[in-house]
């Protein structure tokens, strides 16, 4: 039987952040991911418990099932405490924040959905065979999907600075990824 | 030699390789500038993309409309405060505390209406004032009503009701204060603050109730309390629908009508007008026998099953109906004498002079006794108010009778009822 509560601190920090960077909306994303949680508390076993609950929320955010409402609430309960235990309040989200957050959401969006789902989860550091075993692709075939979502995204991404996004000078001013890019190399 | 393609840069930087394949990498990456150029690009495309996806974390909740039955439709979570789970946000509470007080303040209005509809009836019930019942024949609604003479008592002043002259009531040394009767007090005040304000507003845009009450505001205090009537809660609504129209009608009532000579008496006929009519007014008021439903009632044993409306004024407890002042007539009374009024069916109201005449019970056969119970009076052209106050009740029983009404209705203390009513022919 699957031990539910250990799934859940272990899991869902990474799979809210996860899902809210694909969904746009933290409280939809906590959803979801309750969601996730409630049905691997009906397996018997996982073999790879993270590559399968962000297969299932990645199948959820797609499919949009219905959800329990009883172990949701045990959930509930469960994020609770582990919010209980974060001693650090999110600092507060400042206007030039949410405009670079607008500026990212807008490149995310951009990529295809195979691409932004491999990136998404490779940022929740999952690997390339969990990648694989979510997304139905081969292992081979992750660092490409990988390499050609980066790509995009960051051109995508300069492409909106260069249209003049709000915050967009800005961030060209104090080094757009892409620039970090090339300072990097 | 064969370059790296970027899945395999992006997989050796990610650590992903296997170990073998991540050695053979290196060495190449090591040996080829142009692999090193991918690479450098590589390691600042994973950056740049790290740094765009860690920016989605500022993206504030609940911005994005679900549809309705999608996973994470919206819904009240443990964090939020217990009054969410009734659906009570401050603003909806604040909302409902306004309209209890909103709700309260209307109550509490209309508790003061009652007492104002208590203080006309008083005032028309109040002896002082010049007040002449006026049959006008021609038609059924031509009235006007005005202030009276202001020498009349006020009748918001303290007054011991009616029964306390009656045998049977006990009599106390001072009105009872009862908070209605506070409250009606206070409204009085209000109502007086009221008409002072108005006191430069055209005559003609008074209705007849604030002439009544400048009547009553005006007058000086009594000598001596007179005898009161008890509540009639229900003609107050009549009166001021009733006053209106008679202000409304006056002027165009012409003299042919005025002086026509009454030829028959209804009810609906009777008004009550005040002294800027100087006409001298006097007119017969019909009496009319009245038969109560009350069987069936809890009234049974308290009022009589029919009774007659005499025009004779009421001698309470008397055997003649014969002067004396009626109502009033009693302890209070003898300290407030009034204008003798002759025993017959004509009252000349060109003096100060009270409206009520006797009640009478009607035997089986339909004769009235002798004995009066209680007197009435005609509140507005379409009701009267009865007062039983020899009934078998230990509180005197006001009842409203309005004219196409199939109930009367009953007041006594704090209770009131509907009983059915109807006419009944009288034996003289």
């Amino acid at each position: 039987m699957i031990d539910l509560d250990r799934l859940f601190r272990e899991y869902h920090q990474p799979l809210v952040r996860y899902l809210a960077r694909r969904l746009g909306d933290r409280d939809w994303a906590e959803e979801v991911a309750q969601e996730t949680f409630l049905r691997a508390a009906r397996q018997e076993s996982i073999a790879s418990e993270r590559s399968w609950l962000f297969a299932v929320a990645t199948n959820l955010v797609r499919d949009e099932a219905r959800k329990d409402a009883r172990r949701r609430r045990h959930l509930e309960l469960l994020r609770e405490e582990a919010r209980a235990e974060e001693a650090v309040e999110p600092e507060p989200t400042t206007l030039e924040r949410a405009q670079e957050a607008a500026l990212a959401r807008k490149a995310v969006d951009a990529l295809g959905e195979r691409d932004r789902e491999a990136l998404l989860m490779r940022e929740e550091g999952l690997n390339y065979t969990e990648i694989a075993s979510a997304l139905d692709l081969s292992v081979g075939s992750v660092g490409t999907t990988l390499a050609r979502a980066r790509k995009r995204l960051v051109e995508a991404y300069e492409a909106l600075q260069r249209e003049g996004w709000p915050g967009g000078s800005k961030r060209a001013d104090a080094g757009t990824p892409g620039e970090g890019t090339h300072a990097a190399s | 030699m064969l370059h790296l393609d970027e899945g395999t840069i992006h997989a050796w930087l990610d650590g992903e390789l296997p170990p073998a394949d991540a050695e053979n990498a290196a060495r190449h990456v090591a040996g080829c500038e142009e692999c090193r150029a991918l690479v450098a690009e590589a390691r600042g495309l994973m950056a740049g993309a790290t740094r765009i996806v860690s920016a989605l974390d500022a993206g504030p909740g609940g911005v994005i409309p679900r549809p309705a039955g999608a996973p994470g439709a919206p819904r009240s979570g443990p964090r939020r405060r217990p009054w969410y789970r009734f659906a009570l946000t401050p603003v909806r509470m604040s909302i409902a505390a306004t309209i209890v007080v909103a709700v309260g303040l209307s109550l509490t209005a209309r508790r003061a209406a009652d007492n104002n509809g208590s203080l006309r009836s008083r005032m028309v019930d109040s002896p002082r004032p010049t007040v002449a019942m006026q049959i006008d024949s021609a038609a059924s609604s031509s009235t006007s009503a005005a202030a009276g003479a202001p020498s009349a008592p006020p009748a918001s002043a303290p007054a011991p009701r009616s029964s306390a002259n009656v045998a049977g009531f006990s009599a106390p040394s001072k009105p009872p204060a009862s908070p209605r009767a506070r409250k009606g007090d206070l409204v009085a005040e209000e109502q007086k603050t009221a008409l002072a304000d108005k006191k430069n507003a055209p005559v003609e845009k008074q209705t007849a109730a604030e002439a009544r009450m400048q009547v009553a505001s005006a007058a000086p205090a009594p000598a001596a309390s007179p005898a009161v009537r008890f509540d009639s809660v229900r003609a107050k609504d009549e009166m001021p629908k009733v006053a209106a129209d008679s202000v409304q009608r006056a002027p165009a009532m012409d003299a042919a009508r005025r002086r026509a000579v009454p030829t028959a008496v209804q009810l609906s006929e009777v008004v009550a007008t005040g002294a800027r009519d100087e006409r001298p007014m006097s007119g017969v008021v019909s009496a009319s026998c009245y038969r109560l439903e009350i069987d069936s009632t809890s009234w049974r044993g308290i009022l009589p099953p029919a009774f007659m409306l005499d025009q004779k004024p009421a001698l309470l407890g008397g055997v003649g109906g014969a002067g004396g002042g009626g109502r009033g007539v009693g302890a209070a009374g003898a300290a407030a004498p009034r204008a003798a009024q002759p025993a017959n069916t004509v009252l000349n109201f060109s003096v100060p002079a009270r409206q009520g005449s006797a009640v009478r019970a009607l035997e089986a056969s339909g004769q009235a006794k002798a004995a009066v119970i209680g007197d009435w009076i005609a509140i507005s052209a379409d009701s009267i108010n009865v007062n039983f106050t020899t009934s078998g009740s230990t509180k005197p029983v006001a009842m409203l009778i309005v004219r196409a009404h199939p109930n009367a209705r009953l007041t006594s203390g704090d209770r009131t009822d509907s009983v059915r009513i109807t006419r009944t022919p009288c034996q003289r």
